[in-house]
C-alpha cells in the first residue's frame, strides 16, 4: 500500500520534473522520464486502490446480508412459534372450558333420574351460549344414542358417530376430547366430539358429548391468526386434520403428513420439515395440545419461502465473494505489472548503472594502459583481456574487446627464468593466505629484450569463505620506470665511476707529475747544498737550504697523502688486498686501534667496480666505527666465494639498539650508526650487493656485506 | 776502482736529472744509462746488465712491479731498487716478492739513494726507513704468531659448531636458524668458545677456522 501511494506521488514528480526542466545543471535520470508513463501508472494505481477497497467492502456487505437474513428467518420462525403458542392456548383453552360447560352439565339433575326432556332443555340452552356446538348427544355406555340435539327428543337415532372417543370415554371413565369423527347419521358432517361420563353412584350411566363442528375449530384457529405467510393446521390425536387456515375442505379429516405424524411422536413441540400436502417442502412448527386428547397446532411455511431471503444473501454472498475474488485477481495483475515494471525499471536502471560503472572502470584501466585477467588455479587457465595479453607477451591473435584465455604454464614460459619461480610463489601465496599479490617480472618480449611488467592482484572479497581458486588481477607496464631506475642506477654508476675516475687522475697527477716535480726539487736542493758545502759556506745559508730540504720533503709526503686519500693507486695496480691492509694499516696508526684483515677464499682479483665499492665500503664502514663504535679491535674479513664475495666487518665497541630508532645507543648519546650506513647501502644497490647489520648495545657491531659476482673467466 | 754499474728508469726527466747530479756526484757509482719509460728500461737493464737497476714503480708502458718481475725472470742477477713517490706499504710486499731488494721513497731519494744503491749492490737489501716499519711491523698485533687453541681447554660440539659458521662468514642470526637456537645462545656460545681458545676476534676465529681446514669446504664449493 505505502508502495502504491509513493506511486501516487509520481504525476507531482513528473510536473515537478516538468516546472524545473529547462534548469541545464539538472541531469538526473528522473526528466528523462515521459511523463504519460506515470499518469498511465497512476491511472492503474487507482483502479488497483479501489479494487482493493472493494474487495473488503464487498465480502463485508455479503456477510452482513446473510447474517440479517439469517436473523430474520429466526424471527420469522420465533413469530411462527409465538403463534403456535397462541393458537395452542386459545384452542385448549376453549377446549377446556367447552369441556369444563360439558362436565357442568354431565352433573346435572336432570341425568340422575334421567329427565331426559328436562335434559334436552338445558343442553338446548346450553348449546345457545356455546355457539361451536353443533349439537349436544347423549348416549347409553352400549353406544346409543339417547338425545341429540339435532333431533327431538322422541326420534330413533341410532348408534353415536365417532366409536373411538366413546370407548375412550367408556374405558377410562374420565372426559375425553376425540378426533375428527366420521360424517355423523345424524349432522350429516365431521364433527370432533368431546365427551364427558356421567357417572351416578360410581357406575357410567351416560356419556354426554358435544359435536363441534370444524369450522369451528377452525375459527379458533383463525381468531388466534397466523402470521404472515404461515398456514395454520390443527391436528387431532391420530394425525387427522381437524382445521388448516387454507384448503381446509380438501384436507380436513384427511391423515396429515407422515412427517408430522412422526414429529408428533417425537416430543410435543418444535420443528421438522417435509413435504406439504400442496407439494413444495415446508417448514413446520408445532405444538401439541393439553387435554385434547393429541391435538397439535402446526404452522408450517415453504421452505422456499422461508429461505428466500437467506438463500438471495447467500447469492449476494456468492456474488460478492466471485466479484471480489475476480476483483482480487484483477489487483493481482494489476500490481504483478506494476512491481513487473518496477522490477524492470530497477533492472534498467541497474544495469545502467553497472555499464556505467564497467565503463569508467575500463575506462580507468585503459587510461592506466592496465590489463585486467582472472587467474584460475583450480584450472590451471589464465584469461586476460588484450591488454593484458599484450603485457605478458602471450602469441594469440584476437579481435580486440575479447578475452584471452591461456595455460598458466604457457603464461609461466613467457616469464624471464629469473622470476617465474618467484612469481609462481608468489601466486600460491596469495591462494593460500589471501595475501594481496604484487609482483614485478620480467616477460620475454618478441626479441631478445625483456619487458618489466607488474602483476597486483588478489583473490575477490566474494570466493574468501570457499578455499580461494581464482585471482583477479591488473598488469601493469613498469618498463619505464625500471628503465628510469636503471637509467638512475646507471647515472649513479657512472657518476660514481667518473668521481673515482676523477679521483684517480687527481690522484695520479698528484704522483705522477706534482710528486715527481717536487721530487726533482729535492735532488735539486741536494745538489745545491753540494755546492755550498763544496764552496764552504755554512751558518745561515747552510740551515736555510737544510730547511728548503725537508720543507721539500714534506711537500712531498703531504702530495702523497692526498693522492692517497683520494684514490689509492694500490687498488689500481695490487689489488684490493693490499689496499685494504695498508687502509687497516694505516687506520691502526693513525687511530690507535689494533684491526686485523683476514682474506680467506680465491685470492684473484675482483672485478675493479666490486674492489673500489668494497674499499670505499670498510673505509665508510671504519670512519662509522671511528665516530660512535668505541672499539677496541676491528676485524675485516673478506671472502671470495665462487659466486659472491663476503665482506664481514666486525668491532666490539658499544654497539646500538637496532630495533630503536637511529640516533640512538646505549648509553643514550648521541649517535647516528645508519646514516654511515646508507652511504654503503648506495653503493651496494649499484651492484646488487645486500648489507645485514647485526648489533646489541655492548655486543658491538657487525656489518655482512654481499655483492654477487660471478666466478673469474679465465 | 770496481764502480757500481747503475742504470736508472723514470718516466719523469726532472727526476731523472735530479738523480743523475746525485749518482754523478758519487765517485762509486758509475751511471751506465737510463731510460723514460718500463718498455725502454727493459731492454736497457737486459742489454747493460747493470749491478743496481734503480726504477720507477709508476711508468707508462712496462710498470714497476711488472720490470720487476721481468727483469727478475729474464736477467736474473741484476739488483734492482725500487724508486718511489708510494709511500704506501701496499707496493712494498709484492714488489719483495717480485724480486726487488730495495725500496726507497723518493722524497727520501736526495739524501739516501747512494747509501741504498751501495748497500744493495754489496747484496744487501735496503727498505726506505719510513716505510721499514710499517712492512715488517704488524699493526694488528693479534697476528704474531698467535697459536690459539691446542693450549686451551676443550670446546664441547655445539660450541665447536657455532665457531665454525663463524668461521665461515655466518651471522649470528644465520647460525640461530641453521642450529635452531637463539641469537643470545649463539652469542654465549661464540664468547665462550672465544675466551676457551683465547681469540678476540672474528678475524682470529678465521684464521683458526682456516688452520683447522674449515674453510676449505667453502672455496672448493
Amino acid at each position: 500500500m505505502i508502495r502504491l501511494f509513493g506511486a501516487f506521488r509520481g504525476p507531482t514528480e513528473a510536473s515537478g520534473v516538468r516546472v524545473k526542466a529547462h534548469d541545464p545543471m539538472d541531469v538526473g535520470d528522473s526528466d528523462t522520464v515521459p511523463a504519460s508513463r506515470w499518469s498511465r501508472g497512476s491511472v492503474r494505481t487507482f483502479v488497483a486502490l479501489a479494487f482493493a477497497a472493494a474487495i473488503p467492502l464487498l465480502l463485508l456487505s455479503g456477510w452482513m446480508a446473510t447474517l440479517m437474513a439469517q436473523q430474520q428467518r429466526d424471527q420469522t420462525r420465533s413469530a411462527a412459534v409465538a403463534s403456535a403458542s397462541r393458537v395452542a392456548e386459545r384452542v385448549s383453552s376453549d377446549i377446556a372450558s367447552q369441556m369444563a360447560a360439558l362436565g357442568a352439565q354431565a352433573a346435572s339433575a336432570s341425568l340422575d333420574r334421567p329427565d331426559l326432556a328436562d335434559f334436552y332443555a338445558e343442553a338446548t340452552r346450553l348449546k345457545t351460549t356455546h355457539p361451536l356446538w353443533e349439537t349436544v348427544e347423549l348416549s347409553n355406555p352400549s353406544g346409543v344414542q339417547i338425545v341429540n340435539l339435532l333431533r327431538s327428543l322422541d326420534a330413533e337415532l341410532g348408534p353415536t358417530a365417532d366409536r373411538r372417543s366413546f370407548d375412550a370415554v367408556i374405558r377410562s371413565e374420565r372426559p375425553v376430547v376425540g378426533g375428527i369423527g366420521p360424517v355423523g347419521p345424524i349432522s350429516g358432517q365431521r364433527l370432533v366430539a368431546l365427551r364427558v361420563p356421567v357417572i351416578r353412584d360410581g357406575a357410567l350411566r351416560y356419556v354426554l358429548s358435544v359435536g363441534l363442528a370444524t369450522n369451528a375449530v377452525s375459527s379458533i384457529l383463525r381468531d388466534a391468526g397466523a402470521p404472515e405467510g404461515w398456514v395454520g393446521t390443527i391436528v387431532d390425536g391420530d394425525g387427522s386434520t381437524i382445521a388448516r387456515t387454507r384448503a381446509e375442505a380438501e384436507e380436513l379429516g384427511h391423515p396429515a403428513n407422515p412427517a408430522l405424524r412422526a414429529a408428533i411422536r417425537r416430543a410435543p413441540h418444535g420443528f421438522y420439515s417435509g413435504p406439504s400436502l400442496e407439494g413444495p417442502d415446508i417448514d413446520v412448527v408445532y405444538r401439541t395440545l393439553e387435554d385434547t386428547g393429541g391435538w397439535s397446532v402446526h404452522f408450517g411455511m415453504p421452505v422456499d419461502a422461508l429461505n428466500a431471503p437467506v438463500a438471495r444473501s447467500y447469492y449476494v454472498l456468492a456474488g460478492g465473494s466471485l466479484l471480489s475474488f475476480g476483483l482480487a485477481l484483477g489487483l493481482v495483475g494489476l500490481v504483478s505489472r506494476d512491481m513487473a515494471q518496477r522490477r524492470s525499471g530497477e533492472r534498467a536502471r541497474f544495469s545502467l548503472a553497472l555499464r556505467s560503472s564497467e565503463e569508467q572502470g575500463a575506462l580507468a584501466v585503459e587510461a592506466a594502459e592496465l590489463g585486467t585477467l582472472r587467474w584460475d588455479t583450480a584450472q590451471e587457465r589464465v584469461i586476460g583481456s588484450v591488454r593484458a595479453a599484450d603485457l605478458l607477451g602471450w602469441d594469440t591473435e584476437a579481435p580486440l574487446d575479447r578475452e584471452i584465455q591461456a595455460d598458466a604454464g604457457t603464461m609461466l614460459d613467457a616469464v624471464h627464468e629469473e622470476d617465474r619461480d618467484r612469481l609462481a610463489d608468489a601466486v600460491r601465496r596469495c591462494i593460500a593466505d589471501g595475501m594481496p599479490l604484487d609482483e614485478e617480472f620480467r616477460v620475454r618480449g618478441p626479441g631478445t629484450h625483456a619487458r618489466w611488467v607488474r602483476m597486483i592482484g588478489r583473490v575477490p572479497e566474494s570466493f574468501k569463505a570457499a578455499p580461494p581458486t581464482l585471482i583477479y588481477g591488473v598488469v601493469a607496464d613498469i618498463e619505464p620506470r625500471k628503465r628510469t631506475e636503471a637509467e638512475r642506477l646507471d647515472l649513479l654508476r657512472r657518476l660514481g665511476e667518473a668521481q673515482e675516475d676523477e679521483q684517480r687522475r687527481i690522484a695520479r697527477e698528484l704522483h705522477d707529475q706534482v710528486g715527481q716535480t717536487v721530487t726533482g726539487l729535492s735532488f735539486g736542493l741536494k745538489g745545491l747544498q753540494g755546492l755550498l758545502e763544496a764552496e764552504g759556506v755554512t751558518g745561515e745559508a747552510a740551515r736555510q737550504m737544510q730547511w728548503l730540504r725537508s720543507l721539500a720533503g714534506e711537500i712531498g709526503r703531504d702530495i702523497h697523502r692526498a693522492a692517497v686519500q683520494l684514490r689509492p693507486t694500490a687498488l689500481d695496480d695490487i689489488g684490493l688486498r693490499e689496499a685494504l691492509a695498508t687502509l687497516l694499516r694505516e687506520w691502526t696508526l693513525r687511530h690507535g686501534i689494533p684491526s686485523d684483515l683476514q682474506f680467506p677464499g680465491e685470492a684473484s682479483r675482483l672485478p675493479a667496480d666490486i674492489e673500489t665499492a668494497l674499499y670505499r665500503i670498510v673505509q665508510e664502514a671504519l670512519t662509522n666505527i671511528l665516530k660512535h663504535a668505541q672499539a677496541r679491535t676491528v676485524s675485516v674479513s673478506v671472502e671470495r666465494r665462487p659466486d659472491e664475495v663476503r665482506v664481514i666487518i666486525e668491532d666490539d665497541g658499544i654497539g646500538f639498539d637496532a630495533e630503536a630508532g637511529p640516533g640512538q645507543v646505549a648509553d643514550g648519546a648521541p649517535a647516528k650508526p645508519h646514516l654511515g650506513l646508507s652511504g654503503i647501502r648506495e653503493r651496494l644497490s649499484l651492484l646488487r650487493g645486500t648489507l645485514t647489520l647485526e648489533t646489541a648495545p655492548a655486543c658491538g657491531t657487525t656489518l655482512f656485506v654481499r655483492i654477487p659476482s660471478p666466478p673469474p673467466s679465465a | 776502482m770496481n764502480h757500481i754499474r747503475v742504470v736508472l728508469a723514470d718516466d719523469h726527466p726532472v727526476v731523472r736529472a735530479g738523480i743523475k747530479t746525485l749518482l754523478g756526484a758519487d765517485p762509486e757509482i758509475e751511471l751506465v744509462g737510463e731510460a723514460g719509460n718500463g718498455t725502454d728500461a727493459l731492454s736497457i737493464i737486459c742489454a747493460l746488465r747493470p749491478d743496481v737497476a734503480v726504477i720507477d714503480v709508476s711508468m707508462p708502458g712496462i710498470n714497476g712491479l711488472e720490470l720487476t718481475e721481468r727483469v727478475t725472470r729474464e736477467c736474473p742477477g741484476i739488483k734492482i731498487l725500487v724508486l718511489t713517490v708510494h709511500e704506501d706499504v701496499a707496493y712494498v710486499q709484492p714488489l719483495l716478492q717480485a724480486g726487488a731488494r730495495g725500496y726507497l721513497l723518493k722524497r727520501s731519494a736526495a739524501e739516501d739513494l747512494p747509501r741504498a744503491v751501495r748497500a744493495i749492490a754489496a747484496g744487501g737489501v735496503y727498505l726506505d726507513p719510513a716505510i721499514a716499519g710499517h712492512a715488517l711491523a704488524d699493526p694488528s698485533g693479534a697476528a704474531k704468531g698467535v697459536e690459539p687453541g691446542e693450549a686451551g681447554e676443550a670446546l664441547s660440539p655445539r660450541e665447536t659448531e657455532v665457531l665454525r659458521l663463524i668461521a665461515q662468514g655466518f651471522s649470528n642470526k644465520e647460525i640461530a636458524r641453521r642450529i635452531d637456537v637463539s641469537v643470545k645462545s649463539v652469542e654465549t656460545y661464540k664468547a665462550r668458545a672465544a675466551e676457551k681458545l683465547g681469540l678476540r676476534t672474528r678475524s682470529e676465529i678465521i684464521r683458526y677456522g682456516a688452520s683447522h681446514g674449515w674453510l676449505d669446504a667453502l672455496t672448493l664449493r
